[in-house]
């Protein structure tokens, strides 16, 4: 039992960062149709930041300080990716793919000069690294936080992209482009703006999942076929889509690494292929991937 | 003397390599209807979309009330004043009613009315009580009029209308011609694509009139309508569908 209990919430917990990691690659596809292969880098980046600064006792810095510095850096760096680079290559998907995926190289290889070859273990902060008992079994109490603020995460952006004029402005333009532009929607400020979104949850994922991962070399190696999985699963563009699908993939990754640790990746991409076959808009969204 | 709302000067666009726009001139009086003729395939709608900066390759010159317009990205051209209701209506299917309306809000212009959603739901009451709704769920008829208000809420100094009669029943095609009668009266000015030629004849104060791309005809639509052998030539039968 107390095994079920650790597994599911890891398979949770790993849901709910892969959440913080493709919503936002999920809206930057969905809006500017831009695979960004450098959002693994973000996490990674991320982790990183969120690793020195926790690990540096005399500041004694808190999680959520860490994470919120990190998303800002990453949110910053983001930014300066889409207008300076990014903002050149419209319509050109291979020369994006080539793009984004070289800075994902200069990326790593710069942590890698950085923070050195050695994985970086993360503290799990004081408060939150003693499990919580209840009817006899232990709960992580860190998995449980983490989930808990991926919901929250999700909550927020549904709110922002529901209930606000940015949000709709943001739907209009990945429902219709050209007509968005042609109704006066300025979308070259939303791609900034959502790829600044995208990029700071990345890094702040990173934050966040430094105590379960740790920072190592090709964290983002790691991360990044599971957010384009989830992307393809859930649908892209679509932020039901990134949240369901992240928490089918957290689960199947955790489960199948666990029960049949050989199949692991076959266990992973299977989904994914059927709903290519079969529905290749993706559980929740229009457009085929 | 009434001004130029829109003067276009040889305007030409491209899709690839056929050169479907050739030296298109023509000018819309300040608060009148122009109506763009021609058969299928004319080059009506690739001249609409030019106008707004959504034809890629294009040439020649655009003034909007005599500032050249033509060298704008679509948003810009939006929001100096030039209104969209596309062919095809194109409202945002995935947003509201309310949402589509709300996000195409532009600041209002100096010396006129400025369209807000109450009195876009006062001209077409069955959007208020779709507000709600899914926009794409709505009737063709119903998503004609969510365009047309959609293109008002940006307060447009001139709105372009790409066949609003298109695929509607008679009824609603009645609806929406009285409606642009009255956005007219109100000294809105527009050009109107149209391939229902009565439409257009009831509307519109002067016509131009396309043949694969290139201008056969500017000037009043009285000429075009006693003009048997021009309708017989550039427009097909007399009445159009």
């Amino acid at each position: 039992m107390q095994f079920w209990i650790i597994q599911f919430l890891n398979s949770l917990a790993l849901g709910g960062l892969l959440f913080l990691l493709s919503s936002g690659f999920s809206l930057i596809f969905g809006l500017m149709r831009l695979a960004n292969l450098t959002h693994g880098a973000f996490f990674m980046v991320g982790a990183y930041i969120g690793a020195s600064l926790l690990r540096q006792r005399v500041v004694g810095m808190d999680l959520w300080l860490a994470a919120l510095l990190a998303g800002i850096a990453l949110a910053a760096l983001g930014g300066l990716l889409e207008r300076l680079v990014l903002r050149r290559l419209a319509g050109n998907s291979l020369g994006q793919v080539l793009v984004t995926l070289g800075v994902a190289f200069i990326l790593s290889d710069a942590c890698l000069l950085v923070w050195g070859g050695d994985p970086i273990p993360v503290p799990t902060p004081r408060a939150l690294a003693r499990p919580i008992f209840f009817a006899g079994l232990a709960f992580p109490t860190y998995r449980l936080v983490v989930i808990v603020v991926s919901v929250v995460v999700a909550v927020g952006l549904h709110a922002l992209l529901e209930r606000t004029r940015i949000g709709a402005m943001i739907r209009a333009g990945v429902d219709d482009m050209p007509i968005a532009r042609a109704v006066g929607i300025r979308v070259s400020r939303l791609f900034t703006a959502v790829f600044c979104l995208g990029a700071g949850l990345a890094g702040a994922a990173g934050v966040l999942g430094g105590p379960i991962f740790s920072a190592y070399p090709g964290l983002d190696a790691d991360m990044l076929p599971l957010a384009l999985i989830v992307v393809i699963l859930g649908g892209v563009g679509s932020l039901a889509g990134a949240f369901v699908g992240s928490f089918i993939i957290g689960a199947i990754y955790t489960f199948g690494s666990t029960l049949f640790p050989d199949l692991a990746y076959f266990i992973l991409f299977l989904p994914m292929i059927v709903v290519i076959a079969y529905r290749p808009e993706g559980l929740f969204g229009r457009i085929a991937a | 003397m009434a001004s130029d709302a829109l003067a276009i000067e040889g305007l030409n666009a491209w899709y690839g390599d056929s050169h479907v726009l050739q030296d298109v001139s023509f000018r819309l009086r300040d608060g009148e209807i122009l109506a763009l003729l021609g058969r299928n395939g004319a080059g009506k709608s690739t001249c609409v979309m030019s106008l707004m900066g959504l034809v890629a390759r294009r040439a020649g010159d655009v003034r909007l009330f005599g500032e050249s317009v033509a060298r704008l990205a679509p948003e810009t051209i939006s929001r100096r004043g030039i209104g969209l209701v596309p062919q095809g209506r194109r409202i945002f299917s995935t947003l509201t009613v309310r949402e589509n309306l709300l996000v195409a809000k532009l600041p209002p212009r100096a010396g006129r009315a400025a369209w807000n959603i109450e009195r876009i739901y006062d001209l077409f009451p069955r959007l208020r009580e779709r507000e709600r709704q899914l926009a794409g769920s709505m009737s063709g008829g119903e998503q004609q009029m969510l365009a047309i208000g959609r293109a008002l809420m940006g307060n447009p100094r001139v709105l372009l209308l790409d066949e609003p009669s298109e695929g509607l029943a008679p009824l609603i095609v009645a609806e929406v011609g009285r409606t642009i009668a009255r956005l007219k009266s109100e000294g809105q000015s527009i050009v109107l694509v149209e391939q229902n030629l009565r439409v257009a004849l009831d509307l519109a104060d002067s016509a131009v009139i396309l043949t694969t791309g290139r201008c056969v005809y500017a000037g009043s639509i009285e000429d075009v309508r006693d003009n048997e052998a021009l309708i017989a030539q550039n427009l097909g039968v007399f009445g159009g569908h």
